[in-house]
């Protein structure tokens, strides 16, 4: 029966295939080349910057007068530099707060959402525009009109006989606001654990239930080892996204990383280093260090992950 | 988060090309006898931006193979936008500057020395003035007008409070600190909250120490002790309620409807006097002009008549005869006042000064007689602001929100101003 469905092919037709393989492939080869211009001219690009800034990371360089060769000058300024210092250290502390708070809500909200929630579409939804907008110039300073001397916050915390610190200018309070800001965007981590979660077959917990496991031990024992390569995505990239913080931090302080420079994120005093004291050597200096500390923090994230992220395949 | 963020770098990216496509689009014209247009950067609200603009026409009516344009912004992101233009190689002909960023422009060669130009006039212009918009002996800028700052005070609350305003010829920083706090107990607003870290405050406050803020050398003239003693003074004006308590100032920059003093949230402010209409007008005619306090009880009043901001031209620009010609018409000429009166402050012509001062209305008034009483007195030369002013400005900023949140002591403050302030002068200088 299986020899009659499925006749062994005869030699002939894979020769008369032959030619007009050929033929197909070559127009489908130009066509792929035709349709990966854009793409080609998108790496141009951000190659092309990319390598330029290599060089200029190297130079002495103000934008008005032609670049001038310093060596590792500009390194060497960068380690001896205390405001960049300050600046790695507000972004780092970012990093370490928000990523892990964003996780959790990410993580807990999807929990819930996946326990059959009537309206599901509609709170998945709601729960991710913030996501998608958070970075965006009128969130941020809606942000800080909310977070503000007189703003809702503190309003709603005099109710109670609070009074409220000045969230967005005093130094001491000016980044948790920007953190409440990072961590009230988790919609876009908790559509992927959602998706994750979904993927878990029902039947592990139904077996885990007829052997008496709790609640806790379910999760704790299927979803999380089964769920761990969608956390290790979600942390890789909140990761670097957190570290690449840029247009909050600018909108939020105007430019300037204050109050006192507590939210002077590292990518910002590198567009103020190039673009308002006109020193580009010393800012591609600083790009190249943050792309190099990017890179050891993702390389670092892989290599531990080999042994917590579960991949069950 | 990525994407999102880079979305709005390359979003706010976009804006600057669009305006740097701008500036190359109005340059791009060939040689002075066909039609050009001129570019105008500034920094302004609607309302003064058509004052200006209406200038820019009465420019054209006379010449009318030039046109210009004006890009007009807040003053927050005008620096950036500048700078970006700069960058490009595209910078507008003519921009605002102000005294503190003039060296770092001028030594960066990207300003034009206007002295040679044979389309403006010097002989008219006040010397004394005209020598603030020169660096290292070259002509880079005009003044806009000249201007003092000044105190404005609401005499609606302060006739609330039941008080009268002292003689502010010869009244103390005590005497303001003890009034400020007479009117918050009897009213219960801040009798003051001005903007601590400004430079003008500062240098002031560092004259009447017999100090100035910068020597002529570009280094650091001021002591430890005076900022210290300046950061105290504000930091005892809070303990008592006289000053607006910490944070509360944040929204200064909106308008003067939302601003601490148009809420009455505050009774007295600090402004340049040039801008003293803009504030009177809105707040009902209540405001009344008046000198800082100190001016008496030091070794030598602070005070000092100073431009109210720069006209430059771009060494870049394409068009730098015509450039010349328009700056030379809004200082020279009367009828370019007839929109902006003297919110660029006291032309520096002293004829063009003597005719616009005839049509001036009650707070220009105001404003110009102030200006000129103290122009009549004798005071200290003023020094010009090196380069690197412009980054001493901003640790002022950081240390003053240092103390205001009890983070630093005003003591440390003054330590710390030292060393950051004396390493910035050096490192432009």
């Amino acid at each position: 029966m299986a020899t009659l469905t499925a006749p062994p092919r005869p030699r002939t037709s894979a020769a008369l295939s032959e030619p007009s393989r050929r033929r197909r492939s070559a127009g489908q080869d130009n066509a792929a080349y035709v349709m990966l211009i854009p793409w080609v001219i998108g790496m141009l690009f951000t190659l092309i910057p990319f390598g330029v800034s290599l060089y200029l990371a190297f130079t002495d360089y103000n934008l008005l007068q032609p670049a001038e060769f310093v060596g590792w000058d500009n390194f060497v300024a960068f380690v001896n530099d205390p405001k960049a210092m300050t600046a790695a250290e507000v972004t780092l502390r970012y990093t370490f707060i928000a990523v892990p708070i964003s996780l959790v809500a990410a993580l807990g909200v999807a929990l819930l959402l996946n326990r059959g929630v009537r309206g599901l579409k509609f709170y998945r939804s709601a729960f991710y525009l913030p996501s998608l907008i958070g970075a965006s110039v009128a969130i941020v300073m809606l942000w800080r009109s909310i977070f503000g001397f007189d703003g809702i916050v503190n309003g709603f915390l005099a109710r109670f006989g609070i009074e409220g610190p000045s969230w967005t200018s005093d130094p001491s309070w000016a980044l948790v606001t920007l953190i409440t800001l990072s961590v009230w965007g988790f919609g876009a981590a908790m559509v992927i654990f959602l998706a994750g979660l979904r993927q878990i077959p029902r039947m592990y917990y139904e077996a885990a239930s007829v052997d008496g496991a709790t609640p806790v031990r379910q999760f704790v024992s299927i979803t999380l080892p089964l769920l761990s390569p969608v956390l290790f995505f979600n942390l890789v990239l909140g990761l670097i996204g957190s570290l690449q913080t840029f247009t909050q931090a600018y909108v939020f302080s105007g430019g300037t990383g204050g109050p006192a420079d507590s939210t002077l994120f590292f990518n910002l005093y590198l567009y103020q280093q190039g673009f308002q004291q006109f020193d580009m050597g010393y800012a591609s200096a600083l790009a190249w260090v943050m792309f190099v500390v990017i890179a050891i923090f993702t390389a670092i994230n892989f290599l531990v992950s080999t042994y917590w992220v579960f991949y069950n395949d | 988060m990525t994407q999102l963020s880079r979305r709005g770098f390359l979003a706010a990216a976009g804006t600057v090309s669009v305006g740097a496509l701008t500036a190359c689009g109005s340059n791009s014209s060939g040689s002075s006898s066909e039609a050009v247009e001129l570019t105008v950067m500034a920094w302004a609200d609607a309302g003064q931006a058509e004052r200006y603009e209406q200038e820019f026409a009465t420019f054209t009516e006379k010449n009318p193979e030039i046109a210009v344009s004006l890009e007009w912004m807040d003053v927050g992101s005008y620096q950036d936008k500048l700078n970006t233009l700069f960058a490009a190689g595209d910078p507008p002909d003519v921009m605002f500057m102000v005294g503190r960023w003039l060296g770092e422009y001028a030594t960066r060669g990207v300003l034009a020395d206007l002295s040679a130009s044979d389309q403006l006039d010097f002989s008219t212009m006040n010397s004394g003035l005209l020598l603030q918009g020169q660096y290292q002996g070259a002509q880079y800028a005009v003044p806009t007008g000249s201007t003092a700052i000044a105190m404005i005070y609401n005499t609606r609350i302060v006739a609330d409070a039941g008080l009268e305003l002292p003689d502010d010829r010869t009244w103390t920083w005590a005497d303001y600190a003890e009034f400020n706090a007479q009117i918050y107990d009897a009213t219960g607003v801040h009798g003051a909250g001005f903007y601590v870290p400004w430079l003008p405050t500062i240098t002031q406050y560092t004259r009447q120490h017999g100090q100035d803020l910068f020597t002529t050398d570009g280094t650091l003239g001021v002591s430890g002790e005076t900022i210290t003693e300046y950061f105290q003074m504000i930091t005892d004006m809070r303990a008592t309620g006289a000053f607006a308590p910490p944070g509360s100032l944040e929204d200064n920059g909106t308008s003067v409807e939302q601003s601490p003093l148009g809420r009455d949230f505050i009774a007295s402010q600090i402004i340049p006097s040039n801008t003293f209409g803009d504030y009177n007008s809105v707040m009902g005619g209540d405001l009344v002009l008046r000198r800082l306090p100190g001016e008496t009880e030091g070794p030598r009043p602070g005070y000092t008549v100073t431009p109210t901001l720069l006209w430059c031209q771009a060494e870049a620009s394409e068009h730098p005869a015509e450039a010349a010609r328009l700056i030379d018409f809004l200082t020279n000429d009367p009828d370019s006042f007839a929109a902006r009166s003297t919110l660029l402050g006291v032309p520096i012509n002293a004829d063009v000064a003597e005719e616009v001062s005839t049509g001036l209305d009650e707070d220009a008034h105001e404003f110009v007689d102030f200006t000129v009483a103290l122009q009549e007195e004798e005071l200290a030369p003023y020094e010009m602001e090196p380069a690197g002013a412009g980054e001493v400005q901003n640790i002022l900023v950081s240390l003053s929100t240092e103390v205001e949140f009890e983070r630093m002591t005003p003591q440390q403050a003054g330590e710390e101003f030292m060393s950051q302030a004396g390493a910035a002068l050096e490192d432009a200088g």
